[in-house]
Parts: structure tokens; sequence; C-alpha cells
């Protein structure tokens, strides 16, 4: 059953289109990763299923019912992980959570539990009496989190929440991810970085420019784009001939020779990879290194628009 | 109700651990109320100005007359004018002439007679050398005469020629000859301490919206507004909250900034607390309800901060905030100012007007008020999405 559903959804500001008639539906449990560049209208999504801003067409439904008929049932439902780090400066890590566990209807024994849930799932429970000001970036963006999940909503949205910070504490994030959605929870993740993404999401989308230009598993989604599997090799003696037998390989699609290197695009590379060096020892040619490059979600994403995600 | 109270203690938390609120909310406002109740007090302290009484030599050529120069022997002209009596007109010129009285007066034969038949009569008024003290002289004289004019209509009119003499007395009596007054006050003067502490508190009071408004702005900036939005929580609720918070915030600093002036400035607010109480709460209401226009209008903190500066300042200066004598133009145009109906009516409160005086002016004062919190509740929903 769909948690999330957008329906030809369209936003814009202006004359600028932000959203461009995006359908997009999310499966109750996954971890969703929408991926794109800055800019490509990920946020604008995000906003519009939190019920932040109104979309100028089509609907948003969350657990089925519409965010724009039903903003304040749809929003308990939710628990946003802003971009920013939206903390206030003079209220301690418990405060925060108190405050935030009242604002979604939480009182008493329950709150007091669930402020020390949240903390002690962001590891902040030794700081829980301290304020932001004292917090490094990788704990700030920690109790970013805890302020989202304070009241154990069934849905996560987290708009690109390892936003500068060190890898130690990206991974901490990354892995908080995982059990918030073992524990249940349908995480929806947006992110510009492709390795996050690949590393927790089951399902994937792929925005740019306010549209959706791929959706599927990691898997489904390389499929498209596995004949960029690449080989190169650095070689010393290399001759035509040796070129010449290489392309005719049943496997390689394409074979390019610059100097000594030969880089030839292949499926299943590590498949072929030892007809490949059979072929070049035949002609005496010499392997000075070998690398194996993979396609993924940069590759597609570079496949489908002609630029990188982070340009 | 519990969503507003919980954004409430939120806010107040935040400003209570702010310490710049405490320095600009308390302590800036009760400095200012010394420095310039202090410097400025030559606008104001009309006691401390006073010239002595002026020495008047009266002479009264007929024992009729006497009747109608008494009141300038009262117990309200005393203040003003010393009399001493001379027989004749010579004796009181070359004492005038010797500097011994600094005016004389000489009340002709028959004035009282000529009076009581309508015709007409008048004082010999000797000004002295000074003319600082003829103008005081002047003054009571004047007003004495003036009496006396109206006594003789109400003669004439009740055709009793006694009357004239009788009313003339009867007002020496009650009545103030002169009065130092502002516009509708009831003849008491307040000191440059009190105008400023009224002032202040205004500005001041003013200034505790513009928190409220900043405090919208610097959470849409740092996106702990989209937090909040983001939670089941009306956009109406957010504002409620935010602005109970700030308002209290402000009810406060007023109660703080009128007991501590009281204890240690010795400052007299009146004794009408309800007034007072009602006065301030008129004053928070239109801040924060200002606080939420600009949030709505203005793009962010730095042009709110500009907005509310503007508007503060221009309405200070406006209703004599700063300086009271602005000139005839500006005055007028600091009628219109919220500023000036909130000085107005703590002054009022100050020197004890009537009733009616005071609610008169608070009710133009809630009017505003009302009026601002219409429009922010018409445009709460931009200050709080601003999308």
């Amino acid at each position: 059953m769909s948690h999330v559903r957008l329906r030809q959804v369209v936003k814009r500001y202006g004359t600028k289109v932000s959203v461009d008639h995006l359908t997009l539906s999310i499966e109750k449990g996954e971890i969703f990763g929408l991926l794109g560049p800055n800019g490509a209208g990920k946020s604008t999504t995000i906003k519009m299923i939190c019920g932040l801003i109104r979309s100028d067409q089509g609907e948003v439904e969350v657990d089925g019912e519409s965010v724009r008929h039903r903003p304040l049932s749809v929003k308990a439902k939710i628990g946003l992980v802003p971009q920013e780090i939206a903390l206030y400066e003079q209220l301690t890590a418990e405060e925060h959570l108190r405050f935030f566990g009242k604002l979604y209807g939480l009182r008493g024994r329950r709150l007091e539990e669930r402020i020390d849930e949240a903390l002690a799932f962001t590891g902040l429970t030794g700081h829980r009496n301290e304020r932001p000001g004292s917090f490094s970036g990788g704990m700030k963006r920690r109790l970013n989190i805890a302020c989202a999940i304070v009241h154990q909503p069934k849905l996560i949205i987290m708009d690109e929440p390892t936003v500068g910070i060190d890898p130690q504490s990206r991974n901490h994030i990354l892995e908080s991810v995982r059990e918030l959605n073992r524990r249940g929870a349908t995480i929806l993740y947006t992110s510009h970085y492709m390795e996050e993404v690949e590393a927790i999401s089951t399902r994937v989308g792929i925005i740019d420019h306010g549209r959706l230009i791929a959706l599927g598993t990691i898997r489904e989604l390389l499929t498209q784009v596995e004949e960029q599997e690449k080989l190169v090799i650095e070689t010393e003696g290399l001759t035509d001939a040796a070129v010449e037998e290489v392309g005719r390989h049943a496997s390689v699609r394409r074979v390019e020779r610059r100097d000594g290197v030969l880089e030839i695009w292949l499926r299943h590379a590590q498949s072929y990879l030892q007809d490949m060096l059979y072929i070049l020892a035949k002609h005496g040619v010499r392997i000075a290194s070998l690398r194996s490059e993979t396609p993924n979600l940069e590759t597609l994403f570079l496949t489908l628009t002609g630029r990188h995600l982070r340009d | 109700m519990r969503t507003i109270a919980t954004l409430m203690r939120c806010e107040l938390l935040r400003m209570l651990r702010t310490r710049e609120t405490f320095w600009m909310l308390i302590v800036l406002p009760l400095v200012l109320i010394f420095i310039l109740g202090n410097a400025l007090s030559g606008y104001f302290n009309y006691e401390d100005q006073l010239v002595d009484p002026v020495e008047v030599g009266l002479v009264v050529s007929d024992e009729s007359s006497a009747g109608f120069a008494e009141p300038l022997r009262s117990e309200a002209v005393a203040r003003w004018l010393n009399v001493r009596d001379y027989e004749d007109r010579e004796r009181m010129l070359k004492a005038l002439e010797r500097g011994e009285i600094g005016y004389g007066v000489v009340v002709p034969e028959h004035f009282a007679e000529m009076v009581m038949n309508g015709r007409e009569a008048f004082w010999e008024l000797h000004p002295g050398p000074k003319a600082e003290r003829n103008l005081v002289a002047e003054s009571v004289i004047g007003e004495l005469l003036d009496r006396i004019n109206l006594a003789q209509s109400v003669a004439e009119a009740l055709g009793d020629p006694r009357a004239a003499e009788a009313a003339v007395r009867a007002g020496g009596a009650e009545g103030s000859f002169v009065t130092v007054t502002l516009p509708d006050m009831t003849g008491r003067d307040y000191s440059a301490m009190q105008y400023y502490a009224a002032q202040m508190l205004i500005m001041f009071l003013l200034y505790a919206g513009m928190a409220a408004g900043l405090s919208i702005a610097e959470e849409r900036e740092a996106r702990t507004l989209d937090r909040l939005r983001a939670a089941p929580v009306m956009p109406v609720h957010v504002l409620a909250g935010k602005m109970t918070g700030h308002g209290l915030v402000g009810i406060g600093q007023a109660i703080v900034i009128i007991a501590f002036t009281r204890m240690f400035y010795g400052l007299e607010w009146g004794d009408r607390y309800g007034y007072l109480l009602a006065a301030s709460l008129f004053i928070v209401a239109a801040s924060v309800s200002l606080a939420v226009i600009a949030a709505a209008l203005a793009p962010n903190t730095r042009a709110l901060q500009a907005i509310f500066m503007t508007l503060i300042l221009g309405m200070t200066f406006l209703s004599g905030g700063f300086t009271p004598e602005l000139g005839e133009p500006l005055e007028r145009l600091g009628e219109f100012t919220f500023s000036f109906w909130a000085s107005q009516s703590f002054i009022h409160l100050m020197l004890g007007s009537a009733d009616a005086v005071v609610r008169e002016h608070l009710a133009v004062l809630g009017s505003a008020s009302a009026g601002l919190f219409l429009i922010a509740a018409l445009l709460g929903r931009k200050a709080v999405s601003h999308e």
C-alpha cells in the first residue's frame, strides 16, 4: 500500500516551474531515495508532502489522506528532518524534544519516555541538558533528527540530513536511518550524494528540473547503464591487431585506444576479464595496470541529463 | 489552548535566556527615563522656575470699591502677588520709583458704583522696571478684571447691583488666578521625569513588539518556523503562542518600569491601576499587532527592523517623546500617532484627570489597537508562511 502518493503535482514560483507534473508513489516500509542536483525540486516536493506549501495542481496524499484537505491529520503522521539545522539556541536538547513532543500531542509519562528514547537513539543522552551552541555539527544534525522522531512517526522525511558533517557522523546518521526503517518507519530520503542514496535506499527516484526522470530499485536503474561498464587497461606494446581482436569479442560494445591506454566498454566486465587479458597476452601486450569502472547512479544521471549530479 | 500555551512557554523561555532582552526592555528605558527626566527638566519643572511673588502697591480710593480688590489678597494669589496698601497714589508711585514695590494698582473713586451701574470703569495700572514682574502681575490682575467684567454682566442680568461684588468675592476665594497647564489638563503640572517615563514606557513597549516581529522573521530565516509549521499546529496558533509570549513580556515590562520608577524615582503614575493596566495592554496589543503586520510585509529581519525602527522613532518624535516643543504643524501631525494617545492617556492618569477624560483617551487608544489587531489577523497567515 502506498504511504505517500503524488499525482501530476505542479508547483510554480512565478514563471519558474519547480515541480513539473510529478507522479510518484512511496510504499509503506521502504526507504525511498529521492536523488537530484541542487534546485531539482526535491525540497519543494518534500514541502508539499509536509503541507508547508500548496501545490498549484495535482494531489498529494499521505496514508490515503489529502494534504490539502486534512493538513493537521497528515502532519501528525510525519516527522520532518529539515535540510537546515533548525534548532533554538536558547533551549537544551531535552527542552527541544519536550517542546516538539508537546506540539505533537505527547504529554506526561509518555512524553518523558519518548524524550529518553529519542535522546538514546541519537546518542545525545549525555548531552540532554546542553544547548546546541556547545554541540559539534554532527551532534546538531543528530538533535535535528531527534526533534523529528520524538513522536515516533510512521513516515520520516529527511531532506539532505548529512550536509556539512564529518564522515563519522554521516555513518551514524545513515545507520540511524536503517534502524528507523527496521523499526517500521517509511523513510523518504533526499540527497545529492548518490553514494548515500545507493547505500540505504530500497528504491530511488531521480528528479531533475522538477521532473522524475528515473524510478526503480538500484538494480533496475543500473541496468539502464550496464553497457557503460568499462575496463581501463594501461599497456606496453599495444598493437592494432590486439585492439582489433578485443573489439571482435561478443561482450564488447566499444573499444578506444589512447596511446598505451585501452578502454573497453563491455557487459559483465568481471566475467569476461579473463578473455580480455588472454587476447592481449596472445599479442604480446604487457599489462601495466588495470581497473574496472562500474556504472552507478551518477553515471545514470549523466547519461539521462548530460550533467553531473553535483554540477 | 494547550498548543498555544506550549508555544508561549517556549517563546518566554527563549526571551528570558536572551540577555539582550533584559537590557533592552527593562534597563535601557529606566536609564533613559532617569537621564532625560533630569537633563530636560527645564521644559517642565515650573515650580523651579517661579519668580518670587511680585510686591504690588494697592491704592483703594474709596471704601465702597474695596471689595473688588479683595481677591488680590486671597490665598490663591499670594503665591504670585504680595499686596501692600498705600493711602494715596503719590506714595505708591514713590515706592515704585524707589523699587520698594514692583507694580502699582489704583482702584479709582466710584469704581464700585460705576461697575454696579454698568458703566465703563478702569483700574490704573503702573508697571515697574522689570518686565518679568510686570508680566506676572498683569496676568493675575488681568484675570481679576475679567472676573469683574463677568460679574458686571451678572449684575446687569439679575438687576441687582450687589450681585457683582458678591460674584467677584466668591470667585476670588475659590479659583486660581494663574494656571500653567497643557491643553485639557486640570490645572496641575507634571515633571520631566513623569513625561519621559510615559514616553519611554510607550517607546519600549513598542520595542517589545519589534522583538516579536523579529522573532517571527528570525525563525523564518533559521527554518525553525518551517519545523513548527510541519507540526500539527494551525498557523494562527503559532502566531497566537508567540504573540502571547511577547505580550506577557510587554505587560511585565510595563509593571516593572512603573513600579521601579515609583519606588526609586518617586514618580507619580496616579492610583488608578486598572486604567494603567488597560493603557499598557492596549499598547502591547498594538505593538504585537504591528509586529505581525511588519513580519508579513518585510522580506527579512533587516527590513523588518528598519520598518519598525522608523515607525517607533517617527511616532515617538511626533508625539513629543524626545522633545515636547515641536511647533504647531508637527504637533498637529503628532496627534495622528498611536504614541500621542498613549502618552496622553498616561499623563492624564498621572495628573489625576477626570475618569471621563481618561476613558476618552483610552477609547481612542483601544480603537487604534483593535484596528491594528484586525489588520494583523488578516495578514497573520502571510507572516508565518511567507509563501
